[in-house]
């Protein structure tokens, strides 16, 4: 093999070495950019479905046990600076099914408590929408309730 | 030293493959470093928020949505299902009974998997498995149209994979 023969080999070897690491390396920063806006949603999915599904099936006790860890997990979130606008929207929806649970279980101030909390989140996050009544709030649960129960 | 007959064509071809070779192994390469070095998926951001506490939720949570997505096989499902149980152990009761719903899910799928492949015994056996645990999660109504709904969103989802 001539030498200029193996020159250019090795001048292939290195130049491709750099543009395949060059665009892997790129490649590799736009996946876990993306990955990293998006880690939240999956821990977040499970935690909201794991109340949806608590709240639909299980008594109170077991119901407020699932709500509570998805508003802890949602306002811990939100203290981090980790809030996303699903999960941000989602709090007030938590906290009016802990607001159904307490009053199943027949915990009026309980209930009231939550309800406090999530007519301040709703308008927080509806800042033009309109009053809506508990029982409104109630309905919006439920039906979005029944809706994910069809899917 | 060895002629080459062509030695343009030789050069050219060869420098081809080796730069097309390198390429593809040096992608591969730095790919895999950066995404090591940037963890992208292990809240890192998160760390020292309430004492590592938040973030062990996350990683927890967020291997439940991984078995989620297991494929939809009795030996896989089983693994997953091992594998959620050991996670279990030293969970806050809350997050456990996350994990416990979940393991639930996979008993009910292994069920329905083994009764369409005849095995009776052993569908019933994973279904008695599905029961206790959501009797264990305060479910009221425990029937098959319940259990079924439990995995109908998994399975939807695998679907269009």
């Amino acid at each position: 093999m001539t030498r200029s023969i193996k020159i250019t080999l090795l001048v292939a070897a290195i130049l491709g070495l750099g543009c395949g690491g060059y665009r892997g390396h790129q490649s590799a920063v736009e996946i876990s950019d993306s990955l990293k806006s998006i880690q939240y949603s999956a821990p977040t999915k499970v935690a909201s479905d794991f109340a949806r599904i608590q709240f639909m099936r299980a008594d109170t006790d077991h119901a407020r046990q699932a709500v509570m860890l998805q508003i802890r997990l949602l306002e811990q979130l939100a203290q981090a600076g980790k809030t996303f606008r699903e999960g941000g929207g989602e709090l007030w929806l938590a906290y009016i099914r802990l607001a159904m649970i307490e009053e199943a279980a027949g915990r009026p101030d309980a209930e009231q408590s939550a309800m406090t909390q999530a007519r301040a989140l709703y308008n927080r996050d509806h800042p033009h929408g309109q009053e809506q009544t508990y029982d409104e709030l109630k309905n919006v649960i439920l039906r979005f309730d029944k809706a994910a129960d069809n899917l | 030293m060895a002629t080459v007959k062509f030695p343009l064509v030789t050069g050219f071809c060869g420098g081809l493959v080796i730069f097309v070779g390198c390429a593809c192994l040096g992608g591969l390469t730095a790919e895999t470093i950066t995404f090591r070095w940037r963890k992208p998926t292990t809240f890192e951001a998160v760390r020292s928020q309430n004492g590592g506490q938040l973030r062990d939720d996350l990683l927890t949570l967020q291997a439940v949505t991984f078995s989620q997505v297991r494929e939809d096989a009795p030996s896989d499902l089983q693994k997953a299902a091992d594998y959620l149980g050991t996670l279990r152990h030293g969970k806050r009761p809350e997050l456990s009974a996350a994990i416990d719903l979940q393991i639930a899910a996979d008993y009910v799928e292994m069920a329905r998997l083994e009764r369409e492949a005849g095995n009776a015994t052993m569908a019933d056996r994973h279904r008695q498995i599905a029961v206790d645990i959501l009797h264990s999660l305060g479910w009221q109504d425990i029937s098959n149209e319940t259990m079924a709904k439990l995995t109908r969103r998994q399975l939807w989802w695998k679907a269009t994979k």
